[in-house]
């Protein structure tokens, strides 16, 4: 019991030298510490130590350390050697980093811990610690965060806040006792962050609150040194509430709060604002001891970004949270002001449009401007003496406002100025001196005259009275009309009242304006004048006279003869730019010189009498006679020479004729020619025209009909009078007869193709009927009533096909009669000697067409074996097959015997082909006199239909026996094939190698085995139809067979054809 | 003496600090062509008829008259004398020239500065604290007479702005 006693005692003693060996407790001065935890091994450099000092460095300032020894009693063998581990624990300022030091002061008490905490004997533990008394002076609170939340998580984690409110600290010999702390309340959250609420009497405000925390994470108990605070030096109050803004009268910005409620006591206040526009980002804090801040410079269109938070003005304080921000944006006022000076310069008018911002409702627009004497500053800005200006609202949204009278040379510095019931707002101002954006009167009196002689277009004006400044002019000219194309010239001379323009068209009305402009560029244009026209009027004596042809009327022979001259009016381009009157030059040999006034006619008709007279035609306007002029001399002897040698006229068109034509050599060299032509239908008058001498060529532009006749006279013109003309009356044969040609052929071609379409589609129409017809027209196999149930595609079909029918049906009908080609050479075999029969096998290709009328495919081979060629009316197996399908037989006729020597075989390619009569179907050739014989040979026709059902590389025997066994193998789809052909077995007592007889000529024709069937091979492409499959000959069965093979397909006789001429080559 | 030193430095530096931009030959310019533009104002003017300004005319001889050499300071007192007057008359369309001469006499303030003259504003002529009477016995001979001797005085000092006037 005295031992319990004194190791309590012992306790206590031991706390309260911990107390008291802390040298005091930890003065809260900052609001905001940390409380950092370490082993002992760890250095220091968490807390920056500064160098030079050591971290056994006692008397810190500002740092104030416990040590906590960690007595780890695990379990596991890990640790069992960590008996005990000694935690320091620090206090530090994060205001004052660079300061805090960190002393070794272990001679606090130990506490214990019982769970495995290597984590905190590694890095540590650290906690940051704020303690604050609310504004309402009545709550302490303490917040304990960790900053190891991560570590703590599965470990219960918990916070005391021990303190004591002693009366006076400083009077008090000794430290409080243990007993006398009191536990706060600290509620942690899930975060690991814990609030400590400490009741703080009013009386006691100014009192020093000692404390302690004491913290159980992982089983670590860690206590801090000793805290001291008086809590009313640590107030914090709350944010400011109802932060406002709003512009002021006088443009600022004005920002206004109201501070936190139940607040004992002034604050001074921090506002931070942030102004964000596109043109200025910028930050700034200001300290305010009242509840509003000015801020001025306030740019249009900006936001403003701000917070406020608020302190204990007297005294020391925390600051208190920062007001949730608060974001005004200033109205963007940007408004374009544009002034103008009218040409009186007495009047100036600015205009200006709300259009460009976003309208405020309620608010008001006023235009202020101030005037300086003279000029307007490089920068302009808002004078505080200002003058209102009435401006009225327009139809097309501007505002108006017109200064009169002005003062010319004085600045003008105007703005907008938005007025709201929160406040006032300006636009940028801008500066307007009157002078420089004057609007001059356009030019006065302006004139447009075409000048005579030289032709110009002569443009005068008058400056307007003002400005006096010199002017810049700009004129546009251009054909008057509905739609003028204007042509600018611009005239720099300030001193220049006119200006003379070449114009292409001198007899044409110009409309002229005229506008000005300060010469320095500044102001504006004035208006356009008051349009100019020019006058037409003769301006220049005529280019020419016009081009003239006569009329000679009269009887040819007769030397006095009526001339009727013709010609065009001049036009104004060459009249420049009218004629009073034409006047006719008469010049003869006898007569000498005279004229004749024919006013303004364009037609004079005169006598011709001598052998002589030429005749000029001049054109008078006011200025005088045409300068250059044409003269046709009328000549007797000059009428008769010739040189034009044809001439050819070809219609291009309805529109269009061209002419051509060849001269002859000859001593005139003519001056021009003279192409008449008129159409000979009707009485048109004649037309003409006046070409140069050099032209072979000429398109005559006309309405020509073309069932119409017309005559073309060409006459040349020389100095010495109007030469032979060459007169044709239609346009040239040839041509004509070509260009229906070409019509014809232009109509005929597409015609015959598109018959040849129609034919090509009737003939592939019909081919597909007939096709259909014929095929519904061969009997079915399977219908008929022997065939029941029989599958033909399979070779024991027919085995037993046969063997079947040799009993009730004589075999020879079907097999028609062989007739006695040769004797020698085909032995037909009964069925009940087979087996003792010669193992030979020859496979014969049998014709089963009507051999004398030379149709079918090996009959036609043979009827052209003669070497000569195919038949002439003979048609290609195409085209037969059209016509009439037919049956045809082969027969393989086996020679085992042979077959087992001659192991020389090739592959064979047995191909069946279509084969069809052209003119009969009938059956007519027996297996014997249509046959040939092929030592040991196999050939095996097949149809094309199951190409892959036999083998093609099976030999013959073993391909029969592959056959057999492939009985009832077949594919049910092959069942289904339509083609159907029989296939006769058969087998021959004798063979007669190397022999081939046809029916006709009877010759027998040899030839070795292998070509046949090398050809054969070769013909296979040329038959659609082929089947490959080759058969080794060598090896036959013992079974031999005759085979019958009456067969629904078609060969292409071509092909055969070609067989037979090979095979027959071969007989040679 | 002192303040009026002082006063008129700081004319010559609010002058010089205000249009320091503006080159001294666009003033020398503007105000040529601002002369130019009040002469063709009265030449506008439909009632006006040329009297000669040499024409003694008893009761208007405040208006001033013909001056061969011209100075700054003289312009000024001269065309102070005009702007008095010209404010006087009734007529309407007289203000824009009133405006024009005030604008002038700054301009003329402009090239005196420039050329370091000190040139106090005039204050006009104090005798024609009467011109009322005077207006009211003879308001068109007033105007006439007034207008045609400005034209004339303007022309004079146009001249003289060529030769480079003295302070």
């Amino acid at each position: 019991m005295i031992c319990q006693k004194f190791c309590v005692v012992l306790l206590y003693w031991e706390f309260i030298y911990v107390i008291t060996a802390s040298n005091l407790s930890y003065p809260i001065t900052p609001w905001r510490f940390k409380l950092s935890c370490m082993p002992p091994n760890t250095t220091y450099d968490y807390f920056h130590l500064p160098a030079g000092l050591s971290k056994n460095t006692s008397d810190l300032n500002g740092l104030y350390e416990t040590a906590v020894e960690v007595k780890f009693n695990s379990s596991g063998t890990h640790f069992s050697n960590l008996s005990k581990t000694t935690f320091h624990c620090c206090f530090r300022s994060e205001q004052d980093k660079n300061s805090s030091l960190c002393a070794d002061n272990i001679e606090g008490k130990t506490f214990f811990s019982t769970v495995n905490s290597l984590v905190f004997q590694q890095i540590g533990a650290n906690w940051n610690i704020q303690c604050w008394l609310k504004g309402d002076l009545k709550l302490f609170i303490c917040n304990v965060e960790s900053l190891f939340k991560n570590h703590f998580k599965n470990y219960n984690y918990k916070v005391h806040l021990l303190y004591v409110l002693p009366e006076v600290l400083e009077d008090s010999p000794l430290v409080p006792q243990k007993g006398s702390f009191q536990i706060a309340q600290c509620n942690c959250s899930v975060h690991k962050c814990c609030e400590c609420l400490v009741s703080v009497p009013t009386a006691k405000l100014n009192d020093t609150l000692l404390m302690y925390l004491k913290i159980t994470s992982g089983g670590v108990i860690f206590q801090s040194p000793l805290m001291s605070v008086q809590p009313i030096n640590v107030v914090k109050p709350d944010p400011p509430l109802g932060l406002h803004m709003e512009i002021t009268d006088d443009g600022n910005l004005k920002i206004s709060w109201s501070s936190p409620p139940l607040v004992r006591f002034p604050l001074q206040y921090q506002v931070k604002y942030s102004e964000n526009s596109s043109t200025v980002i910028r930050e700034a804090d200001k300290i305010a001891s009242a509840t509003s801040l000015l801020v001025d410079s306030v740019h249009p269109g900006s936001s403003y970004e701000v917070q406020v938070r608020g302190k204990r003005l007297d005294g020391p304080g925390i600051w208190s949270d920062w007001s949730t921000p608060h974001v005004f944006t200033t109205q963007d006022v940007n408004i374009n002001i544009s002034c103008e000076t009218d040409g009186n310069l007495t009047k100036m008018t600015c205009r200006w449009s709300t259009n460009t911002i976003q309208s405020l409702a309620g608010s008001t627009l006023q235009l202020r401007y101030y005037r300086s004497r003279l000029y307007c500053s490089d920068s302009p800005s808002i004078h505080p003496i200002s003058e209102p200006k009435d401006c009225h609202l327009q139809r097309d949204g501007f505002y108006e406002c017109i200064f009169q009278p002005i003062f010319l040379l004085s600045g003008y510095t105007m703005w907008i100025r938005i007025n709201h019931s929160l406040g006032s707002l300006d636009s940028p101002p801008t500066c307007v001196l009157p002078n420089s954006v004057v609007k001059p009167l356009p030019p006065s009196s302006v004139k447009a005259e075409i000048t005579v002689k030289t032709g110009l277009l002569k443009i005068s004006w008058e400056n307007p009275v003002f400005p006096e400044t010199n002017l810049q002019f700009q004129i546009r000219y251009g054909l008057s009309g509905k739609e003028v194309q204007w042509k600018i010239y611009e005239v720099y001379d300030a001193k220049s009242k006119s200006v003379s323009l070449p114009v292409p068209d001198l007899c044409a009305v110009y409309v002229v304006q005229v506008r000005c402009k300060r010469l320095d560029g500044l102001g504006y244009w004035s208006n356009w004048s008051s349009p100019a026209y020019t006058v037409v009027m003769d301006i220049k004596v005529p280019m020419r006279g016009p081009e003239f042809w006569r009329i000679i009327n009269g009887d040819t022979m007769k030397k006095e003869k009526n001339v009727t001259l013709l010609w065009k009016p001049l036009m104004k381009r060459d009249s420049l730019c009218s004629v009073q009157r034409y006047v006719i030059n008469h010049h003869t040999s006898l007569n000498g010189t005279w004229t004749e006034d024919v006013g303004n006619h364009t037609k004079y008709t005169f006598m011709w009498t001598e052998q002589e007279h030429t005749v000029t035609v001049l054109a008078i306007n006011s200025i005088g006679d045409s300068v250059a002029n044409f003269n046709l001399t009328f000549s007797w002897p000059m009428s008769k020479v010739n040189i034009v040698q044809s001439l050819s006229a070809y219609p291009l068109n309805s529109s269009c004729v061209i002419l051509s034509w060849m001269l002859s050599s000859s001593d005139y060299k003519p001056m021009s020619f003279i192409i008449e032509w008129k159409s000979l239908n009707e009485d048109d008058e004649i037309k003409w025209l006046r070409i140069s001498s050099s032209v072979k060529k000429c398109y005559i532009h006309d309405h020509f009909i073309p069932i119409e006749k017309y005559q073309f006279s060409l006459y040349p013109i020389f100095m010495e009078g109007v030469g032979k003309p060459k007169i044709i009356n239609s346009f040239t044969q040839d041509d004509i007869e070509k260009h229906q040609n070409d019509a014809g052929l232009y109509v005929i071609v597409p015609v015959i193709i598109s018959s040849f379409i129609l034919l090509l589609g009737t003939l592939f129409i019909s081919h597909q009927r007939m096709r259909k017809l014929i095929w519904e027209d061969v009997p079915n196999p399977k219908k008929c009533s022997w065939a029941q149930g029989l599958n033909f595609q399979k070779p024991e079909t027919f085995e037993h096909l046969f063997i079947k029918h040799t009993e009730s049906v004589t075999f020879r009908p079907l097999l028609l009669e062989p007739e006695a080609i040769s004797e020698d050479i085909s032995v037909d075999t009964s069925w009940k000697n087979k087996d003792e029969m010669v193992p030979t096998t020859v496979v014969s290709l049998l014709p089963t067409t009507d051999l004398e009328k030379g149709s079918g495919c090996i009959s036609d081979q043979f009827n052209s074996a003669n070497f000569s060629e195919a038949e002439g009316n003979e048609v290609t197996c195409e085209d037969e097959s059209r016509r009439q399908p037919f049956a045809k037989y082969a027969t393989l006729v086996s020679n085992s015997k042979l077959g087992e020597t001659d192991e020389e075989q090739g592959l064979i390619n047995s191909s069946v082909s279509k084969c069809f009569s052209s003119k009969n179907d009938s059956l007519k050739d027996s297996f014997s006199n249509s046959s040939w014989e092929i030592e040991a040979q196999a050939f095996f026709i097949l149809s094309d239909q199951h190409p892959n059902i036999i083998s093609p590389h099976l030999t013959f025997s073993e391909g029969l026996d592959e056959l057999l066994k492939l009985e009832g193998n077949f594919p049910e789809e092959n069942n289904d094939e339509k083609s159907i052909y029989y296939l006769g077995v058969t087998s021959i007592k004798k063979r007669e190698s190397d022999m081939l007889l046809t029916d006709k000529s009877r010759v027998l024709c040899s030839f070795p085995a292998p070509y046949l069937f090398t050809d054969i091979r070769a013909l296979q492409d040329s038959c659609s139809h082929f089947v490959e499959n080759n058969f080794n000959l060598g090896i036959s069965s013992k079974k031999t067979f005759v085979s019958y093979m009456p067969q629904f397909q078609t060969c292409s006789t071509q092909t055969h054809k070609i067989m037979e001429n090979k095979m027959c080559d071969l007989t040679v | 003496m002192r303040w009026g030193c002082l006063c008129r430095f700081l004319w010559l530096w609010a002058c010089l600090s205000y249009t320091q931009a503006v080159p001294i030959q666009r003033v020398q310019d503007d105000t040529k062509t601002l002369i130019k533009t009040i002469i063709t104002r009265i030449n506008n003017l439909s009632q006006m008829q040329s009297v000669s300004p040499k024409q003694r005319i008893t009761g208007l001889d405040f208006i001033p008259g013909f001056h061969s050499d011209l100075s700054f300071s003289k312009m000024d007192e001269i065309l102070a004398i005009y702007q008095q007057i010209v404010n006087s008359l009734p007529s309407g369309n007289l203000v824009q020239i009133s405006n024009d001469l005030e604008n002038l006499r700054a301009l003329l303030h402009l090239l005196a500065s420039s050329k370091s003259c000190p040139l106090p504003w005039a204050s006009g002529l104090e005798t024609l604290a009467n011109l009322g009477g005077v207006l009211e016995a003879s308001l068109h001979s007033t105007e006439v007479v007034a207008l045609s001797r400005l034209q004339g005085s303007l022309q004079d000092m146009l001249r003289q702005l060529d030769l480079g006037p003295a302070c």
